[in-house]
């Protein structure tokens, strides 16, 4: 038996947990009766939830030595990088985890459309899910604008300028956005402060939510196809399940380290290594990866139906678990949903391609 | 099931009450809109010059010089009939645009939005052609000056 009756500690251990009551709450969650499977699948939120603790640990000692201002910001970032001892370090695994913790909330997000695990009753999972998946990709936004470099420029110049596109208020959003007409340092303190107060802020809050929701829905089960009505078998949490999310979080480390110590420019191009220069568009300017199909859509496409487009899918995506009530989970037995849902990847892989070969 | 001394009818008092502290919530909550609102809204900033001038010897036939203006890249360039000025911020998605003098155009590296030496769209997605700017020849120099 991995769960147990928690024994109460005795001393001052004791005195703690008859005030605190975490060693019963522990007790009660390694117990927890969950699916098997889980005990095989990839803990994509286990490995987020890791990856966000990274980010907020690195990102506190980054705050050290960086200068929250566009006059000074890229110096000290290039400071950190040539004179603290491993600031290049704490800066790259920053930087490279704010990139595959993207990557990750891209899979996880898929992943759980494809299982239909948003279906009753985790509709608010799921919701609550978009909105964190919103967060980090402003999170990461915000992040690249700080460095106050060429592409940090803009990227953020052409990104806030295709808001314009918005109907009846889009040039007083941009104006809002930016906090003047061009791209300046009320745009930079606009960043800056989202970046480091407001946005860690609803994203931990949001997470708090997820997981709330989580533990009160339970741990979703795989899909089976109609008709299999073979019980689940359930476990406790510990200690394989645990064991499976310490592996998959070892997997992530080694992976991020991998990229820090063998591919450190993997995501800084020239133009991130050029201070910004506001009268100097250099050539190619462009997102990082996961904008490159937003970058790439009005190319194709007049701007206000790209935008429009993309308005579109982002409200398809919250109103999925109120659109697809079938209760069948498997992909197979909701072929539209899960064509639907192909069609939105490839064109998302397409785009992005596109825009990286453009 | 009473609900108070006058309950029963559709204004009973706790009712009103909770009319009253949520209306009063309400709109303790929207006058802190206002001055947060406020607070968020750019600030108008000093306006800066809205006038450059340049040697008339410093641009070449068919070649372009920036200056700025009001704070803005604008780009003066000789056409050997006169002088002409653009703002440099191109009507697509505001990148700085440069000056081909092999083709006579500016371009835009972002999108590739190309505009002739009139400010006109010849290509590319720009929705609008190129700002012009007043230019005053007097002996000696180009004065450029936002209109």
């Amino acid at each position: 038996m991995t769960g147990g009756e928690a024994r109460e500690p005795r001393g001052w251990l004791g005195w703690l947990e008859r005030r605190t009551g975490l060693a019963a709450g522990w007790a009660r969650a390694r117990g927890a009766a969950v699916p098997e499977e889980r005990a095989r699948s990839l803990p994509f939120g286990g490995v987020l939830l890791f990856a966000l603790a990274l980010q907020i640990a690195t990102g506190l000692l980054l705050l050290l030595y960086f200068v929250p201002d566009p006059a000074g910001a890229f110096e000290s970032v290039r400071a950190l990088m040539r004179d603290v001892p491993y600031g290049w370090l704490v800066r790259l695994v920053h930087a490279h985890g704010a990139n595959l913790m993207v990557a990750l909330a891209f899979v996880h997000l898929f992943h759980t459309a494809f299982a239909g695990a948003y279906q009753a009753p985790r509709e608010l999972v799921w919701l609550s899910g978009c909105v964190l998946f919103l967060l980090v990709l402003g999170s990461a936004l915000t992040g690249y604008i700080l460095p106050w470099s060429q592409m940090s420029y803009w990227a953020t110049t052409v990104v806030t300028a295709s808001l314009s596109y918005v109907p009846f208020v889009g040039t007083s959003l941009v104006e809002w956005v930016r906090g003047g007409e061009f791209v300046g340092a009320p745009t930079f303190r606009r960043a800056f402060a989202a970046h480091v107060g407001l946005l860690p802020l609803a994203i931990v809050g949001s997470v708090a939510l997820h997981l709330a929701w989580v533990r009160r829905a339970g741990l979703s089960e795989r899909p089976r196809r109609a008709g299999d009505v073979r019980a689940a078998v359930r476990i406790p949490f510990h200690p394989r399940v645990t064991l499976r999310y310490a592996t998959a979080i070892v997997g992530y480390a080694f992976v991020l380290t991998f990229l820090v110590f063998f591919a450190p420019d993997l995501f800084f191009p020239a133009e991130h290594l050029l201070p910004a220069d506001p009268f100097d568009t250099p050539p190619n300017v462009k997102p990082e990866w996961y904008f490159l199909w937003a970058y790439q859509l009005p190319r194709l496409l007049p701007e206000a139906l790209a935008l429009a487009l993309q308005g579109a899918a982002l409200a398809l995506l919250f109103a999925l678990p109120f659109v697809d009530r079938g209760g069948r989970r498997h992909p197979l037995d909701r072929p539209w949903i899960s064509a639907a849902l192909a069609l939105a990847l490839a064109a998302l892989v397409g785009l992005s391609v596109l825009g990286y070969l453009a | 099931m009473a609900d108070g001394d006058d309950a029963g009818g559709s204004f009973d008092r706790r009712r009103v009450l909770r009319w009253i502290v949520g209306g009063s919530g309400l709109a303790v909550a929207g006058l802190a809109g206002v001055p947060v609102g406020s607070y968020l809204r750019p600030l108008d900033l000093p306006e800066e010059a809205a006038v450059a001038a340049i040697g008339a010897d410093e641009i070449g036939l068919w070649e372009a010089k920036q200056v700025i203006v009001a704070g803005r890249p604008v780009l003066v360039v000789n056409t050997g009939d006169g002088y002409r000025a653009f703002s440099a911020v191109c009507t697509h998605l505001g990148c700085v645009v440069k000056w081909k003098k092999g083709r006579r155009q500016f371009f835009c590296p972002c999108h590739g939005a190309r505009f002739d030496v009139e400010g006109q769209v010849m290509g590319g997605p720009a929705p609008r052609p190129l700002a012009a700017l007043e230019v005053r020849e007097i002996p000696g120099s180009i004065v450029v000056r936002k209109v």
